[in-house]
């Protein structure tokens, strides 16, 4: 069968409103020609409309109303937007600076944990390194328990508290200190425990990546005059590992903005005390299920969604293949 | 013609008068300096806020004398301690020397002595008295060892001794140096080398516990020395105790103050019914005058909680707020030994009297200095009354007073600040919060500036943001979308410009980029010049136009060619010590590109800089951490780079590259040094010859 060639109808010097038509005309051509393939994405591209567009729209629709979940949704137009970054004092002096420091410590520093840890243990014979990868990637799935079970209790505001115990024993502090309820400690206590429990799809990623680097590279690279293994790692896992790095990036930063229980867990108290823990995530949680104030958790979730996307965006500008390379 | 000159001699006699009648007086007739501390800790030269008129001696005291012709004698002073005022304003000193309190009346005429010949009322060597309200007089006996109470007419009532308690323990020293007793009766009783705190007492003799004691504070040296020492050297070493409070008062409110000497640090504190001070624990005192540690031996609170301490070491008065802010410093000890009134030789008690005048007792000139306010010294004092009750729109009046007098005075900008706070006029609290370098204050008001505007023109921006984003999206994708993405090769066009923009791949791709400085001919040492220089004015630009908030030197105080010596010098000392030390370790790089590559290293940190230093004009102090992150990553990025360049252009492994740093650093130690030592030198030799030459000429001719 001879495949029409519409290209070249296109040049033809016609009218725009004709233009028009056959451009359309040719690019429903173009997809019955692609039938199959347009099936064979077609369940997944439901599913994402109906799951995740769908949703993400009606978020934005919503932040530019004033919703309570009982009188219908009234348009208030931007009123959200210009009050969350006036009225909103809670939100400007707490919630955002908390945010950035812990997302600028616990991304970047649980990023390069996840690759040096994986680099490190991909120089590890089999059987150990497979037991090893687990026991890193287990806080990250049961990080609940571990909670209760060892931070908790490492953190324990009274004398007998691990931490406390350790310190007083040194002499360093003259009296416990109250690590998760105090306002100058929640926030490192957190950044700790996050950290620890940083190794998750990123790192497994990460790890595979590491694993799956052709050996004959190295060989190579040795012939052409590599001396050492830092040298290894700048000219050839990193470039090898790329893709599976700007995937651990993407999932450190998504993370790392939509961390909110940590704060709650560690202090249990809601709000965290003084907003010394409180992040983004519990700001949008306080307002559309305690005050019902749907309209205006939709505006924080969309300014949550715009910081994610440019810090993805960085994310690639960083780590993305940049064709030429 | 006539009538100009006539308004101008008119203006200047007016202005004679102001300054004969008004300027000079208050200021010449002191013997000491007095200033105020701006919002960095330095002095800054203040009018004298008391001024001494009298002094006490004590020649007036006429003690009964078996053995005078007269049957009295006069014995006067000997070594003035404690000071007390009681209600009516007179006047107790516990005259240590003599084993007696002397009770002077509000005009300072002699009124009796306290302390009986023999019997339960006799004093040994009391160093502390008190007054309460009911007039009963609370002596601080120390020499026998408790606290003496003598009523209004100075007959000895009744006595507190050691507290016979098991918690206060057998092995405790009580020698009550200072007292003060609060509404209910209880005392708070200082006592020599007290490191547990004050000694509470009940009326009734009972011990009550032990207030606010000194901490030890943490010290390394100390627990090494836990570690690695034997029972037995540590048994040798001296015992670390906690500082103990050497004089206590207490104010109308009932709250509690002490003054710790032998620390530089809080000092002085105030403690609230719980036990807790409630005063910033800071470095009191004047760390640029004093001589080892301060020692705060006299400490008075008067009406309204402002806090009075005298610092023995210095002989100086340090008078604070009810906040811990400094109001003035004033005195001095004398230079000399020449007695002189309101030079204070050793100060030991302070007090202060109702209507305002300051009483210092000096243990070595055997007397009490007496001091009266000025008038620069009331408007603060009524200025900081009003302000520490909120009052700040009635207080600004006063304020604006007081920098009439003194323009200079930080507290008084900090003052109208708060007022136009207070008021919502924030653009005015903006204005004298910068004067005041109070950086808190200006966050504040800068808060609400910025909400303003953001209020009135956030929707347009997020509008304007939102169009501009669409339209690139749309020209991005429809219209350039096919064309391939042009890099224009800056080499081209010019080769300083290319080695400039070259400086970008080397930040990028350090290791890539400083091979090619080493072995591909880029880079060029104009090229590094040029961005030194950058570098230099960044910090310049950063030291100017930083928000006053993340401010950390006084932006008033900035020497140009100081910072150049501290950003410049170290940097070419660093690459003339890193040369040596490389050269010496085989390294392959040649002085060309360790200078190129340092320079090179340096890009991060203007690159940074320059927008950090704008976007902090837009930052409160909420959003600290926004700009001490970048400002982190800058020095990071600096540091990555220099390690990298180490090991790329010398071609070291990774291993040997960290000692060649750390060698390099210890070099650029040394070579300091070596400079330092020959500038020093070549000075004195060159002082030495023209001395030599003036001598020549002067002795010849």
């Amino acid at each position: 069968m001879k495949t029409p060639s519409y290209e070249r109808v296109i040049e033809m010097p016609y009218s725009f409103r004709s233009k028009l038509w056959l451009k359309l005309k040719s690019l429903g051509r173009r997809i019955w020609l692609a039938r199959t393939s347009y099936l064979m994405v077609a369940p997944f591209v439901i599913c994402f409309v109906i799951f995740i567009l769908l949703p993400v729209l009606g978020a934005i629709g919503l932040s530019f109303t004033f919703y309570n979940m009982i009188e219908p949704p009234r348009y208030v137009g931007l009123l959200n937007y210009v009050y969350l970054f006036t009225e909103d004092d809670v939100f400007m002096t707490h919630v955002l600076p908390n945010t950035f420091t812990f997302a600028v410590i616990v991304g970047p520093g649980g990023y390069l944990l996840s690759f040096l840890l994986a680099w490190l243990l991909a120089q590890l014979p089999g059987k150990i390194r497979t037991f090893l990868s687990l026991a890193w990637y287990t806080p990250s799935m049961a990080a609940a328990v571990a909670m209760s079970a060892i931070w908790l209790v490492v953190f324990s505001g009274d004398r007998v508290g691990y931490l406390n115990s350790f310190l007083l024993g040194l002499g360093v502090i003259d009296e416990p200190i109250n690590w998760v309820h105090s306002v100058e400690w929640l926030m490192p206590v957190m950044i700790v425990v996050t950290l620890w429990s940083s190794m998750g799809v990123g790192f497994l990623a990460m790890m595979a990546g590491v694993l799956n680097v052709d050996s004959q590279l190295y060989e190579a690279a040795k012939i052409d005059g590599i001396r050492n293994r830092f040298q290894e790692i700048i000219y050839i896992t990193i470039p090898s590992v790329k893709p599976q790095m700007l995937f651990g990036a993407v999932m450190a930063i998504v993370n790392t903005l939509q961390a909110g229980s940590i704060g709650v867990t560690l202090s249990g108290q809601n709000p965290t005390p003084q907003y010394a823990g409180q992040l983004v995530l519990n700001h949008i949680d306080d307002f559309a299920f305690q005050r019902y104030e749907m309209g205006y958790a939709a505006a924080i979730s969309v300014v949550l969604l715009i910081i994610v996307y440019l810090s993805s965006k960085l994310a690639w500008a960083l780590f993305g293949s940049r064709g030429d390379e | 013609m006539g009538r100009q000159l006539r308004r101008l001699i008119i203006v200047a006699i007016i202005g004679l008068v102001w300054y004969l009648g008004i300027g000079v007086p208050s200021l010449a007739s002191v013997p000491y300096p007095s200033f105020s501390f701006d919002a960095w800790g330095q002095r800054v030269v203040a009018p004298a806020p008391y001024e001494p008129i009298r002094l006490i001696d004590g020649y007036d005291i006429m003690q009964e004398d078996p053995w005078s012709l007269t049957g009295f004698s006069i014995v006067p002073l000997s070594q003035p301690q404690g000071l007390a005022v009681d209600s009516q304003d007179h006047l107790y000193i516990a005259d240590t020397g003599n084993n007696r309190i002397v009770q002077y009346d509000q005009d300072f005429n002699f009124v009796r002595t306290i302390g009986d010949s023999s019997g339960k009322g006799r004093l040994s060597r009391p160093r502390g008295v008190f007054v309460d309200q009911d007039g009963l007089i609370y002596v601080a006996d120390t020499g026998n060892s408790r606290v003496a109470v003598f009523s209004e007419d100075g007959e000895f009532v009744k006595d507190y001794g050691r507290p016979g308690s098991q918690v206060f323990g057998s092995q405790y020293r009580f020698a009550p140096i200072s007292v003060a007793v609060d509404r209910r009766g209880t005392l708070y009783v200082a006592t020599e080398g007290g490191y547990r705190g004050l000694v509470q007492i009940s009326p009734l003799g009972q011990f009550m516990g032990f207030l606010g004691g000194n901490k030890a504070g943490f010290d390394l040296l100390w627990l090494l020395k836990q570690w690695f020492f034997t029972e037995e050297q540590l048994s040798r070493e001296a015992r670390r105790l906690p500082g103990s409070p050497g004089s206590v008062v207490i104010d109308d409110k009932g709250l509690v103050y002490t003054a710790t000497i032998s620390t530089n640090h809080a000092q002085i504190k105030r403690f609230n019914l719980g036990g807790i001070n409630t005063l910033p624990e800071k470095d009191y005192g004047d760390p640029f005058f004093r001589a080892g540690t301060s020692m705060f031996t006299g400490i008075a609170v008067d009406s309204q909680g402002l806090i009075t301490t005298v610092d023995a070491n210095t002989g100086q008065i340090f008078q604070y707020t009810p906040n811990g802010d400094l109001l003035f410093v004033f005195g001095g000890r004398g230079l000399t030994q020449i007695e002189r009134l309101g030079v204070i030789n050793q100060a030991a008690g302070i007090a202060i009297r109702y209507d305002g005048l300051l009483l210092v007792s000096d243990l070595r000139s055997n007397n009490v200095h007496v001091f009266q306010p000025t008038e620069f010294a009331t408007l603060v004092h009524q200025a900081v009354h009003l302000f520490e009750d909120g009052r700040y729109s009635e207080s600004a009046v006063y304020w604006s007073e007081v920098l009439r007098r003194n323009a200079n005075y930080d507290l008084a900008q900090r003052g109208l600040g708060m007022a136009a706070y207070q008021n919502e006029d924030y653009h005015e609290a903006i204005k004298y919060f910068e004067l005041a370098q109070d950086a808190a204050g200006y966050s504040d008001a800068f808060w609400w500036v910025r909400r303003a505007w953001l209020l009135e023109n956030l929707s347009n921006v997020i509008i304007v943001v939102v169009i501009i984003w669409v339209l690139h999206f749309l020209v991005q994708r429809l219209w350039l979308g096919k064309r391939p993405k042009y890099k224009r090769d800056w080499y081209q066009v010019n080769r300083l410009l290319g080695d400039l923009m070259y400086s970008f791949k080397v930040i990028t791709k350090p290791v890539d980029g400083f091979y090619d400085i080493r072995w591909g001919k880029k880079g060029s040492i104009l090229a590094a010049w040029i961005i030194i220089f950058l570098a230099f004015a960044t910090k310049i630009f950063t030291l100017y136009y930083t928000s006053l908030i993340f401010m950390s030197v006084d932006r008033n105080r900035i020497n140009l060619v100081e910072q150049a010596l501290t950003f410049v010098l170290p940097w070419l000392i660093w690459v003339v010590a890193h040369y040596l030390i490389s050269s010496l370790k085989a390294g392959e790089g040649r002085f060309r590109d360790v200078f190129i590559g340092s320079a090179y290293a340096m890009v991060p940190y203007i690159i940074i800089m320059i927008p950090l230093t704008i976007i902090s004009n837009l930052l409160t102090g909420y959003e600290a951490t926004v700009y001490t992150f970048f400002q982190n990553v800058s020095i990071l990025w600096c540091g990555l780079l220099f390690f990298i360049m180490v090991f790329t252009i010398h071609n070291y492994e990774i291993w040997e590259a960290i000692p060649t740093c750390i060698l390099s650093v210890l070099m650029m130690v040394v070579i300091s040094a070596l400079g330092g030592l020959v500038i020093g030198l070549t000075f004195n030799v060159t002082e030495f010859a023209t001395a030599l030459y003036k001598e020549v000429i002067y002795r010849v001719f």
